[in-house]
């Protein structure tokens, strides 16, 4: 009984901890994004170019009193420092502005558009990690064999092509000359498709230009922790011991050489969401990377900060899970 | 075991489990699993071809609209999407003459200054309600004018009053005559009339009406689905009152990648692409069959223009200017960055089919010759100096049209071998925008201006239009006999005497040389064969705004 109340007290302490440090880790995170909100605000208004211009369009007939209309209406007759204000005031209420491009508000131009984003970003992360770590696990056990080469090669090509003329070589290959797969876009069931299949047919070429990257850096590194710990003695312990080499390789070397890994595809996490903008912008899909790259070319403030405040608490959740996923690998990563 | 497979005779059971194991071996397993999902993906990819094409027309544009509606409506994707969902009083035939829509007759008075338009009893909005005559009214006078760039400048400058004496007549009277009121593009058609249902958008917020994203439409296509940056869905409305659409649904596919695009043709994706086709892929796609792919000029004439900043040195001076321009070579800038999509630029207003009737062919700005040029510069008093140059000047473009750098690059090419050294200065759209027309701080730039397609846009020169607003007068080129044409012109309606003004202001114009007229540039429309029921010619080969997309068959 001793012994379980010892138990039961360890996973307590363990989890009161683990809600404690990721309080902790949230509120130190505030502070850091209200810093990279307001650096990005003074520059995006700093830098040339009035959003009023491209607003009204028109060809040459507005008059200078609609231009000033247009300026009060988009809040941009105020002096610098008020909107600022004015902007962090409403985010802390759960108000992220109001888009005079899309004309909606922005917490639903995004919303609408997060799914389509995260679901090619998450996707192509998985399936770009889990190749690589699988790829990156047999080239370090057989070095210098016909797979290590293989990886070798996939490492290079991954990481020295450009990924938006890696896409168009996709669509061109299996769109075009295959006839097996469509040029990009998403499906719908307006459109007469919208099926499941019909989506795993239209996520085949993103994903898969979107994780080259990814694939090439998680297969070269695992690859080299694990030529690095196959080496070590416990490794010849664990084979001396009469355990498969199926459990030593995936059981005891692995889960020692996928830690840095896991960094390596947190921090990879950011470039992601820009390669996201090109992938999106080759295969047309209505995701928040496209969203922001025309938001730069009209100038929508409010939705290029709406997207900001929303990428910066991205970057911030998906280091507070590596950390967690650090700690649940490795027991010897406590919470303080 | 593999050869045991294929016998006929019996096989012993453990025989038989051998044989499961091998069937279901890793290696084989993993094969068999890749060719069962290849065959599906190729057997729902052929399927799914072949439902789409049969009664539904995709066209790709390459950015959302603002909204579904009239309001705010001012670029070609808030056009050509928009009004698929709106009738007006009148759309365009080939010749781009005025064909009934909402109105199904009209009266003119003898003094120009009347119009009576006679509204069709049966036509209903998407709810199935009555349209009215005060529908329409509301639509020009609450929206178009007040919302609409097109309207908002022209025709809503001269309407005094709009009159609905019963449910379906609609009289409209002018301050002054305007010619081109029957005109689809200035006058009361789509820019001016499409029409709204009145009790949705009257005592709101017009520019925040929900109904601009969910329309509640009057033309031959019911608004179905907007997922933004993906793709927008009509389908045929049942209950429309004029001709109705042979296809069933239309689906705008938003793509933004040139090269996406021409791909997305040449699978079969999309079976037209209006005024958008990357001009490097036009010769290659229309080559392929089953392809028409064909350069065409634009309705508003686009002109990309070196403009002249006439406020600073040198550029004051009109030989300068003239000099600039005979020393660039425009028939290298077709060719090369247009790749044979246009025709060098001789003045302000392009030859297309709906600006034939009063270009002026014998406008023509000076040609294209480097000694010329040289000598005029001597002349004008500035010989070469000391380090090889005459003097220097800042060129700036927008990076938002591709084909502006490279001109600037050739441009710089061909000033360089008459002593004019240019330096470029690549901005992005809105910065671009802020320099030259709210600044004007630029010495040239390269402007896409339209030329056209009627007379009223040579208001882009008047005097009164020199302000820093977007597309404005940004040169400062300020001329009594041109503004004083412009006036007598916007209500002159007898043609004769109004062919004579335009001829003698684009004359005016290629003479003082506001800016280098460099290419009547053509855009690239992609159609499927077999599309149009009627080989397509004139206007109809845009398939434009102006008319609704009745003429359009399934493709077999």
């Amino acid at each position: 009984m001793l012994w379980g109340v010892d138990v039961w007290r360890h996973a307590r302490d363990t989890v009161r901890s683990m809600y404690a440090y990721i309080a902790r880790r949230i509120l130190e995170a505030i502070p850091l994004i209200v810093l990279v909100l307001v650096m990005n605000f003074v520059i995006l208004h700093v830098a040339p170019g009035d959003p009023v211009f491209l607003f009204i369009q028109g060809g040459g007939g507005a008059t200078e009193e609609y231009v000033a209309q247009v300026r009060e209406m988009l809040g941009l007759d105020r002096p610098l420092g008020e909107q600022l204000l004015i902007f962090i005031t409403n985010v802390f209420r759960g108000n992220l502005g109001f888009s005079h491009f899309y004309q909606r508000p922005v917490i639903d131009i995004i919303a609408e558009r997060i799914p389509i984003t995260l679901l090619l970003v998450v996707l192509s992360t998985i399936l770009a990690a889990t190749a690589g770590i699988i790829l990156g696990v047999f080239a370090g056990k057989n070095p210098y064999s016909l797979v290590d080469r293989v990886n070798t090669v996939v490492a290079v090509f991954g990481y020295a092509i450009p990924i938006f003329w890696f896409g168009q070589l996709l669509i061109l290959a299996f769109s075009i000359y295959l006839n097996i797969l469509p040029t990009g876009g998403i499906p719908s069931r307006a459109m007469g498709g919208g099926s499941f299949l019909d989506w795993v047919r239209h996520l085949v070429l993103p994903v898969i230009s979107l994780g080259v990257i990814q694939l090439a850096l998680t297969a070269r590194i695992t690859r080299a922790n694990m030529l690095e710990i196959l080496g070590m003695d416990y490794i010849d312990s664990a084979r001396a011991k009469g355990l498969k080499e199926n459990t030593v390789v995936f059981r005891h070397a692995l889960r020692n050489a996928v830690l840095p890994v896991v960094t390596v595809i947190s921090v990879n996490f950011a470039f992601q969401l820009t390669g996201a903008m090109i992938i999106e912008t080759v295969f047309s899909w209505p995701g928040l990377g496209r969203m922001m790259f025309e938001s730069v070319f009209r100038r929508d403030y409010p939705v290029l900060m709406g997207l900001l405040i929303v990428m910066s608490v991205g970057v911030v959740v998906v280091n507070l899970i590596t950390d967690l996923i650090y700690a649940y690998l490795d027991p010897r990563v406590v919470y303080e | 075991m593999r050869r045991s497979m294929f016998r006929k005779k019996q096989v012993p059971t453990k025989q038989r489990g051998c044989i499961m194991r091998s069937i279901f071996s890793r290696k084989r397993g993993t094969s068999v699993l890749i060719v069962l999902v290849l065959g599906t993906l190729i057997g729902l990819g052929a399927s799914m071809s072949a439902a789409a094409e049969k009664d539904t027309l995709a066209i790709a544009i390459t950015a959302d609209p603002r909204n579904i509606s009239p309001v705010s409506a001012s670029t070609f994707h808030d056009w050509v999407v928009g009004y698929r969902a709106y009738s007006s009083l009148f759309q365009a035939d080939t010749d781009f003459k005025p064909v009934p829509d909402l109105a199904e007759s009209w009266d003119v008075s003898s003094d120009h200054l009347t119009y009576t338009f006679h509204l069709k009893r049966n036509a209903t909005f998407h709810d199935g309600s009555p349209i009215t005559s005060e529908d329409v009214k509301f639509s020009i006078e609450e929206i178009a004018v007040k919302h609409g760039s097109i309207c908002a400048r022209g025709l809503g400058t001269v309407i005094k009053s709009i009159e609905t004496p019963d449910k379906h007549t609609l009289v409209v009277r002018l301050k002054a005559a305007y010619p081109e009121i029957l005109n689809p593009y200035d006058g009361l058609g789509p820019h001016c009339s499409a029409c709204v249902k009145k009790a949705l958008y009257e005592g709101t917020d017009v520019i925040n009406n929900p109904h601009n994203f969910k329309p509640v439409g009057s033309g031959p296509f019911k608004f179905v689905e907007w997922v933004r940056g993906s793709h927008i869905v009509f389908e045929r409305y049942e209950g429309y009152h004029g001709e109705k659409p042979a296809i069933k649904k239309i689906v705008f596919r938003i793509i933004g990648d040139p090269i996406a695009r021409a791909m997305a043709y040449e699978k079969g994706e999309v079976q037209w692409i209006p005024f958008e086709m990357p001009r490097s892929e036009v010769a290659r796609l229309d080559k392929l069959p089953g392809n028409k792919v064909l350069f065409h000029g634009s309705p508003c004439g686009t002109i990309p223009t070196l403009l002249f900043n006439m406020r600073k040195d040198p550029f004051k001076d009109k030989a300068v200017r003239k000099a600039i321009t005979a020393g660039i070579d425009k028939q290298k800038i077709v060719d090369l960055v247009y790749f044979g999509g246009g025709d060098p630029g001789i003045g302000h207003i392009p030859l297309t089919p709906f600006s034939a009737w009063w270009h002026n062919r014998d406008a023509r700005q000076i040609e294209y010759n480097p000694q010329v040029a040289a000598k005029i510069l001597d002349r004008a008093g500035h010989p070469v100096k000391g380090d090889g140059w005459r003097f220097r000047m800042n060129l700036k473009h927008t990076t938002g049209y591709s084909e502006h750098l490279k001109m600037a690059e050739l441009i710089k090419d061909d000033l360089k071998k008459i002593g004019v050294d240019v330096q470029i200065t690549s901005l992005d759209h809105a910065a671009w925008h802020e320099h030259v027309f709210k600044n004007w701080d630029f010495d040239v730039s390269i402007t896409p201006f339209c030329g056209g397609p009627t007379p009223p846009t040579l208001k882009r020169y008047h005097t009164e239009n020199i302000k820093r607003i977007s597309w404005a007068n940004c040169t400062g080129f300020s001329n009594a006999e041109y503004d004083a044409l412009f006036d007598l012109m916007i209500s002159e309606t007898d043609a004769k005497k109004r062919l004579k003004i335009t001829n003698r202001m684009q004359e005016l114009l290629s003479e003082e040389n506001p800016g280098t007229f460099l290419v009547h540039s053509k855009n690239g429309t992609g159609t499927k064969e077999g599309l149009f029921t009627e080989e397509p010619k004139g206007v109809w080969v845009l398939g434009y705004l102006w008319m609704h997309l009745n003429r359009i068959k399934p493709a077999k």
